[in-house]
């Protein structure tokens, strides 16, 4: 499961705590293609994490997926707009499990809270679905800094220019 | 493919960052968030781009990119395909880009340094909604009763709004008229007029309605936020969504360097929770007379079709400041109001007024009162009485007074003398300005006064 870049600790507590999560793909003729995430769960030895897709809504994305495996993951607060860009590799992509749909019941129940600081009532976040989703495994290659401003897209961690 | 994005108008408000995906060369997915997505035309969409980042590198080696926007009530997701086109760095579309983003910077103390770079322009390729992305079984959220009329009463609310203007005597009532009309027949419940001050650097609030006390005397510095900007700039501004664009405008903040010379962020003026904000420039030819601003607790209100009749409204009490500037009072002989009866036997409070020469600026008890030529007109009425014992006073006597240093042309003294009457009955209703014909004004005291002169 390992990939090559391991997510820093505080890191990792950071993007499984209710953030906005959006994934990046293309497809075999480099058409890129968005979709909502409804979970992010990082993997015990922090060099790779399950993303939560949607059935619904991420058929284009898990064709891509399929064909070349290439990813990438934005993580974002929305009351602030701290955001990180998580890139790497799919490993396999499987269906929810029990365990797995009650992490995205968590995970929404987060969202919500955070949501609703920024003005989106619990029963409009409350209608967007999340369930039955596919869990995508992936390797870590790269994390970026994606906070609006000059030093989004810089490696994360390291020194901000000027 | 069959698509019109001008039938989405509420996609392109920016109340809800969307997201971008890119590839570069290599075919390597990028994923970000972009705070609005611009309408320009039903093919056509734009991006504001204020820093060179990977997606403006992705976008010169593979011009192709997905956005997905969402319905800012609903939350419905919509996707477009987008082929890039060109950068504009000129021209109408990057101005209007430009100035909201220069609203934004002002108000979060980053002017000149958080500023469009280009505004990106995509070719739409294909939009569609995402379907099975809400729970039709789930609780339907409730819709924003958007208050106001529909597009089809418009014309007739305008030609409503329009007569009311035209039946009033006065600046003064032109002003209190329009406000409650705007307030009555469009449901815009917080608006103010704001005039330039004898600097030049300043607007101040002469007119506003839904902001209590507060709002009449509120000072807007030229250049700054929205309604500054707005009369610097001489166009319209609307930002709906204005808390998310702070949020954005906060995290860019957070994200320069400490040497670059931030200013503090400013308070925004007004209601402390309004959700979009209009400013709209009272022009005579390219003069600017005053600003009309409107704020709204209300995300999509005021909506796109607002702006034209508030064009005309704004348009209406540009003529009535300049007719009120330009007027001059002919003479009546006979007095309109009974002069004021002393009454008897009351115990009067004191006030004391203190004038400061150095910045024209009068206090009352120790609070700040008016300053600048309403400042010193007023210091004017109270000395002469004070010394003379006179209470009845003439526009024409005030206009040959050197020392207020009223200009020749244009001297908006009925707007300064309508700005000092609301000053003295919001924070000194025991002295006031009555006025008892044409051109001519009574001075009215419930109070004993002191009064003191500094340098």
């Amino acid at each position: 499961m390992s990939g090559g870049q391991l997510l820093g600790l505080a890191l990792a507590e950071l993007i499984e705590s209710g953030l906005s999560l959006n994934v990046g793909t293309r497809s075999a003729d480099r058409w890129p293609e968005t979709c909502r995430a409804m979970g992010l769960r990082v993997h015990p030895d922090r060099r790779g994490f399950d993303v939560f897709l949607p059935v619904a809504t991420s058929a284009a994305t898990l064709a891509n997926l399929r064909d070349n495996g290439l990813i990438a993951v934005t993580a974002s607060h929305p009351p602030t707009h701290r955001t990180v860009q998580l890139k790497g590799v799919t490993r396999q992509i499987l269906p929810e499990s029990p365990a797995d749909r009650e992490f995205i019941a968590q995970y929404r129940r987060g969202l919500g809270v955070v949501l609703a600081t920024v003005g989106i009532p619990p029963q409009v976040a409350g209608k967007v679905v999340h369930s039955p989703c596919w869990r995508v495994e992936i390797a870590l290659h790269q994390v970026f800094e994606q906070t609006p401003g000059p030093d989004a897209g810089r490696p994360y961690g390291q020194e901000r220019r000027g | 493919m069959n698509f019109d994005l001008s039938l989405y108008p509420s996609l392109f408000q920016g109340v809800v960052p969307s997201v971008l995906a890119t590839c570069d060369a290599e075919g390597t997915p990028n994923i970000t968030y972009v705070s609005q997505v611009h309408y320009v035309d039903s093919r056509h969409v734009a991006l504001s781009r204020q820093f060179f980042n990977k997606t403006s590198l992705n976008l010169e080696q593979h011009p192709l990119a997905c956005v997905e926007l969402l319905d800012p009530v609903t939350l419905q997701p919509y996707r477009m395909k987008l082929r890039f086109l060109r950068s504009e760095t000129s021209g109408p579309l990057f101005e209007a880009q430009s100035l909201r983003i220069q609203v934004i910077a002002s108000h979060t103390g980053m002017s000149g340094i958080f500023k469009l770079i280009a505004a990106d322009v995509f070719e739409v390729v294909s939009f569609e909604k995402v379907v099975g992305a809400l729970d039709p079984s789930a609780e339907p959220p409730p819709l924003p009763q958007l208050e106001g009329p529909t597009p089809m009463t418009e014309l007739r609310g305008l030609q409503e709004i329009s007569c009311r203007i035209n039946r009033t005597r006065d600046l003064d009532e032109l002003l209190d008229v329009t406000l409650a009309a705007l307030d009555e027949l469009f449901g815009f419940h917080h608006a103010m007029v704001l005039l330039p001050d004898d600097s030049g650097r300043r607007l101040v609030t002469i007119a506003s309605r839904g902001y209590g006390e507060s709002g009449v005397g509120a000072e807007v510095e030229l250049g700054q936020g929205l309604i500054g900007t707005v009369a610097e700039t001489r166009q319209i501004i609307r930002v709906a969504g204005i808390n998310t664009e702070l949020r954005y405008g906060r995290a860019v903040r957070g994200q320069l360097a400490p040497a670059q010379q931030l200013r503090p962020e400013i308070p925004l003026p007004g209601l402390p929770d309004a959700q979009s904000q209009l400013a709209l420039p009272l022009l005579v030819h390219d003069r600017l007379v005053g600003v009309l601003a409107i704020e709204s607790r209300q995300t999509l209100q005021p909506a796109d079709w607002h702006e034209a009749f508030l064009q005309v409204v704004a348009n209406q009490i540009a003529i009535g400041i300049e007719n009120a500037a330009l007027r001059e009072e002919p003479e009546e002989p006979e007095p309109t109001t009974p002069p004021k009866v002393p009454v008897a036997g009351r115990a009067q409070r004191r006030r004391r007024f203190a004038y400061f020469r150095h910045d024209e600026c009068v206090f009352v008890d120790d609070e700040y009162l008016i300053r600048n030529v309403p400042g010193k007109i007023l210091w004017k009425l109270l000395s002469t009485h004070r010394l003379e014992g006179r209470d009845e006073f003439s526009n024409r006597e005030l206009r040959l007074d050197q020392g207020l240093g009223l200009p020749a042309l244009r001297d908006n003294l009925e707007s300064r003398l309508i700005l000092l009457r609301r000053r003295l009955e919001q924070k000194c209703p025991e002295v006031r300005l009555v006025p008892t014909r044409r051109g001519h004004f009574r001075l009215e005291l419930d109070c004993e006064l002191d009064l003191v002169e500094r340098a």
